[in-house]
């Protein structure tokens, strides 16, 4: 045979089995980590099924939310433990944004999470309150009582001068502000897993909110998920989401194979 | 012209065993192939070397 053939044939068939292999290696995601984005210009096919078509457009990655609320899908190929998503959006003024994962099918049951609060975020970035961070909670306190957050959980103030906003760990009576979009004037302190979002240069803003996805509804078009606005009207501007990057993480093929 | 039509042959088997793996592999995990390659792309391709090979003339012997 012709050793041009012979090289072609040979360096043919290599390709092939690179290229399978590394499809294989997407399918498996042996070490337990995979990203998938959507943005302009950098879609994959990963994060898609946008519904219903009627309160949203869909255009090279963007998405222009005009009702609410609306659902999308997060295909994976294998199941994973823990899901981080980063959002790049337009608030358009909605004073509130939420993401949502189903947990329960049958009861159409979502975890939901902020994304985006206003009123939250005013407060953050107000001279009038400080602001304790730890890890993922924030202590607002409107009059400067605590040097941390463990010394407010020792001893917590009064519940009618508390409000509690996305922070399961509290067991105490409190106010609660979902769907509220002004805070009474008896709070003095909010406690919250909410993060603010980051305003980027480009006049977008960008959040990242993180889902434990055992026991969350995966079926043949991935993990469901779902954007709220909660007190959204028709008169209000179209929210845009630009940019959506998953990142998954899950059982590495030692922890699989209990090595 | 021998050469042309050699190395197309190969490339024409190897497109046909990549079309049925990647149909395989789709049939087991939808999408697992799609999300990285463009199957029309790779069809088009696959045909224009099968019709090359087809309307070209045969070598006989030689080419064993």
């Amino acid at each position: 045979m012709n050793k041009i053939v012979y090289y072609f044939r040979v360096s043919l068939w290599l390709m092939l089995a690179i290229f399978v292999g590394f499809l294989s290696w997407k399918i498996v995601v042996p070490g337990g980590k995979i990203a998938y984005v959507m943005a302009a210009g950098a879609s994959d096919d990963f994060i898609e099924q946008f519904e219903p078509l009627d309160r949203l457009t869909v255009s090279d990655g963007r998405i222009k939310i005009n009702g609410n609320p609306i659902y999308f899908s997060l295909r994976t190929p294998r199941p994973f433990d823990k899901l981080r998503l980063t959002v790049k959006y337009k608030p358009a003024g909605q004073p509130l944004i939420a993401i949502g994962l189903l947990k329960n099918r049958a009861a159409w049951s979502y975890e939901v999470k902020p994304l985006y609060n206003e009123l939250i975020n005013r407060l953050y970035h107000s001279a009038d309150w400080g602001i304790i961070e730890n890890d993922h909670t924030l202590l607002l306190q409107r009059r400067e009582k605590y040097d941390s957050l463990r010394q407010f959980l020792a001893k917590p103030p009064a519940p009618t001068s508390t409000a509690v906003y996305d922070y399961d760990a509290w067991q105490r009576p409190a106010q609660k502000i979902d769907g509220n979009f002004s805070l009474a004037e008896s709070i003095n302190y909010l406690i919250t897993n909410y993060q603010p979002p980051k305003l980027l240069p480009d006049g977008y803003y960008e959040s990242q909110v993180e889902f434990d996805l055992r026991g969350a509804e995966r079926d043949s078009h991935g993990y469901k998920l779902m954007v709220s606005l909660p007190g959204w009207n028709e008169a209000d501007a179209a929210v845009e989401i630009v940019a959506i990057k998953a990142e998954l993480s899950g059982k590495t093929w030692r922890e699989f194979f209990k090595l | 012209m021998k050469l042309v039509y050699q190395l197309n042959q190969e490339l024409f088997r190897v497109m046909l065993a990549g079309n049925l793996l990647f149909l395989a592999m789709e049939l087991v995990k939808p999408r697992s192939v799609l999300a990285y390659l463009n199957g029309n792309l790779w069809l088009v391709i696959w045909l224009i070397s099968g019709i090359i090979i087809l309307t070209s003339k045969t070598p006989t012997e030689d080419y064993k």
